[in-house]
């Protein structure tokens, strides 16, 4: 090739590496390709100085690369290595070097090679290797369960925490026949909502109920997402302790609102058995009076007084009471509370605001349903209609409660002018907020779903799951 | 003449006492018998036989509408007046149902209380003037969509979102059902309405039940 200098220079100047050639003692370039220049920076004439390579070889590198390179030589063995140089701007350039030993016809020895930079290379590999490292060392040490599934199902890896929670090794969760899936979900209806939730892969945190290989049941969440090529990735974790306080807050609260509720009845009761009795009696006691013969006009004036006032009293008293807590809520049950609300609260905003009331299913289902469910369900229709008539400016507002085998449904819904529910329930107006808040609450402690809508007017849905007994499950 | 035999059936003794003195000083009326709980009124009524019997409808043991109805079974000849602190329209269904003639306020005048003796004893029906206002004054217990035979035919898209709206989604649901836009959703609503003359959502679910989408 020597002998055609024209294709030799095309050949190797279109290599993107060095060429070089060197001698064999002293290592000292004879040669170097134009490259040289381009990829660490120095003039060739540099190049062609003593110890130039030793010199500018990464000083980890030196030794070992040096040593490599005499030793091959001496035994006249063609090999190639990778090493750092540094560049003349300081930065390091990975080099892979070939290099070929040939004995010159006069015994010594010619060394020529090609240097590539595989800087790139070297870097592309050290960030994958860094990447590597982090996902491995996220997968065995986050304490969240992480399982990988291909794209048919197979179960092809769990990590650590999977194996810790679950008590079930790689191995043997793969030896499973078929799939481990119904080991964890012995119950069905859970297993086809895990299979649903993978085949879903939404990225959302949905609770199951899992089952570990001793046989505890435990409270777990699982986010899932899928990779490009069919792999799904189930990111799980053990909630049952967070569920339980969960639970026990709950419990907690509903006791409070329960002894509330308990407190506002005895209150409403007191004064509507009590007071408001002794008030009747008062009442027929100054009606006696008034009948006495012979009472001066004075007399009969100031007892028609008397009596007016008393009956004024009365009113109020039976006025708190009905607001404290319904006496209809207890004897006459839900239907007809609300029945007995819808038509109050029209009567007060006649002018105003016009109610309707429809309910449906309520004859057809002789229990009654618990006193829970009944009284969050008033709490929330009480405060709907209150959030009517002072925000909504509506015309009509229709209170339509629906009760089946295994729901029970009430919706509020007016023709005003609405409002912006998202943000009302993460800021805005607080004491609204809170309002709505509170009967988010309420629903959900008795295992309800509370949502709201607001755009021509608003719509609040309520629906409440009712287990066999008739009670909220 | 032969006066009104009645029974007084009211736990709070104080009240009863107090209506005792009144309706003994009427001319054509005596209390015969005195009951303070729900079980003892249907018992001292059948021993007793009375024309009337005065009702409490909150009373121990067994309340006003039940010893109510057990009375109506035992003793078809006695006629019932509701006596009664509730001002609420469901306590007054209930007593009808139950059997009372005749439903009456603590609060209201005597004389009504009188009146009502006297138009239930003569086989008439009574309610006090205060919980006729409460009747009148308020829409019927459950409103009904009436029909419209000149109602406009809805599209089929209408109907969808209707029977839907019906069955208790929100505007949103409906539109992610549908694949349109929330707006779609509420136009088609107020057409919908507009076509079948129905003014509010409780009508909707009225109309829907009539049609048979629910």
């Amino acid at each position: 090739m020597r002998d055609n200098p024209s294709l030799y220079s095309k050949l190797i100047n279109s290599l993107d590496g060095i060429v070089w050639e060197a001698d064999a003692e002293t290592f000292q370039f004879t040669f170097v390709s134009p490259q040289a220049e381009r990829i660490l920076g120095y003039p060739i004439q540099r190049w062609l100085e003593p110890n130039f390579w030793r010199d500018h070889t990464h000083p980890d590198d030196k030794d070992w690369c040096s040593a490599f390179c005499l030793d091959s030589t001496r035994r006249g063995q063609d090999h190639e290595f990778e090493y750092r140089m540094i560049a003349a701007d300081g930065s390091v350039v990975w080099l892979h070097d070939i290099v070929s030993v040939k004995a010159e016809p006069r015994g010594s020895m010619h060394l020529s090679g090609i240097m590539l930079d595989i800087t790139k290379r070297k870097q592309a590999q050290d960030e994958l290797r860094k990447q590597t490292e982090i996902l491995q060392k996220i997968v065995d040490h986050i304490p969240l369960m992480i399982s990988f599934r291909d794209a048919t199902g197979r179960l092809k890896l769990v990590n650590h925490e999977w194996e810790r929670t679950f008590g079930w090794s790689l191995a043997e969760a793969r030896n499973r026949k078929g799939d481990i899936l119904p080991e964890v979900y012995p119950d069905e209806n859970h297993l086809r909502r895990a299979r649903d939730w993978i085949a879903k892969a939404n990225g959302e945190w949905l609770d199951f109920k899992s089952k570990t290989r001793d046989g505890r049941l435990i409270d777990t969440t699982w986010a899932i997402v899928r990779l490009s090529d069919g792999t799904s990735v189930c990111i799980g974790q053990d909630i049952t302790d967070r569920k339980h306080a969960e639970d026990e807050r709950k419990r907690l609260l509903q006791r409070l609102i329960t002894a509330h509720e308990d407190e506002r009845r005895h209150l409403s009761r007191e004064l509507h058995d009590n007071i408001g009795q002794y008030l009747s009696a008062l009442l027929i006691g100054l009606e006696s009076c008034a009948r006495l013969p012979e009472l001066p006009a004075i007399a009969l004036d100031k007892l028609s007084y008397l009596k007016e006032t008393t009956r004024q009293l009365e009113l109020d008293v039976h006025g708190v009471a009905l607001e404290l807590r319904p006496t209809t809520l207890d004897d006459l049950g839900l239907e007809a509370a609300l029945s007995s609300l819808t038509r109050e609260w029209a009567r007060r905003h006649q002018q105003r605001i016009k109610a309707v009331f429809n309910s449906a299913g309520f004859n057809n289902h002789a229990e009654r349903l618990s006193s829970d469910v009944e009284v969050a369900i008033y709490r929330v229709v009480q405060e709907a209609l209150t959030n009517v008539s002072r925000h909504s400016q509506a015309d009509i507002v229709s209170v339509i409660l629906a009760r089946d085998d295994h729901h029970v449904q009430v919706i509020i819904e007016d023709d005003g002018v609405g409002f912006d529910a998202e943000n009302l329930m993460s800021d805005a107006v607080e004491n609204r907020r809170l309002g709505l808040m509170g009967m988010q609450e309420r629903v959900q402690l008795v295992g309800g779903e509370f949502k709201i809508e607001s755009g021509a007017g608003t719509t609040i849905v309520v629906s409440i799951p009712l287990s066999q007994n008739g009670s909220a499950g | 003449m032969e006066k009104l035999k009645i029974l007084l059936a009211e736990d709070h003794r104080i009240l009863r006492e107090g209506l005792k003195r009144l309706i003994d000083e009427q001319p054509n009326m005596e209390v015969v018998g005195e009951a303070d709980d729900g079980i003892d009124a249907w018992q001292k009524t059948s021993e007793l036989q009375p024309d009337i019997v005065l009702m409490d409808v909150s009373m121990p043991q067994m309340n006003g509408a039940d010893a109510t109805a057990k009375i109506r079974e035992l003793c078809p000849q006695v006629k019932v007046v509701a006596l009664t602190a509730h001002r609420a329209s469901a306590y007054l269904s209930q007593m009808l149902k139950a059997g009372a003639s005749g439903y009456v306020l603590k609060q209201a005048a005597f004389d009504e209380l009188v009146d009502a003796i006297v138009t239930v004893s003569r086989g008439g029906r009574y309610i006090d003037r205060a919980s006729q206002e409460l009747m009148l004054n308020t829409p019927p217990e459950n409103v009904t969509w009436k029909g419209d035979p000149h109602g406009k035919p809805l599209s089929e898209r209408e109907v969808q979102v209707i029977s839907l709206v019906a069955n208790g989604y929100t505007n949103k649901e409906i539109a992610n059902k549908l694949a349109i836009s929330v707006k779609t959703v509420e136009s088609h609503k107020a057409n919908s309405m507009q076509k079948l003359d129905l003014k509010n959502r409780a009508e909707i679910v009225d109309y829907a039940r009539f049609r048979g989408w629910i």
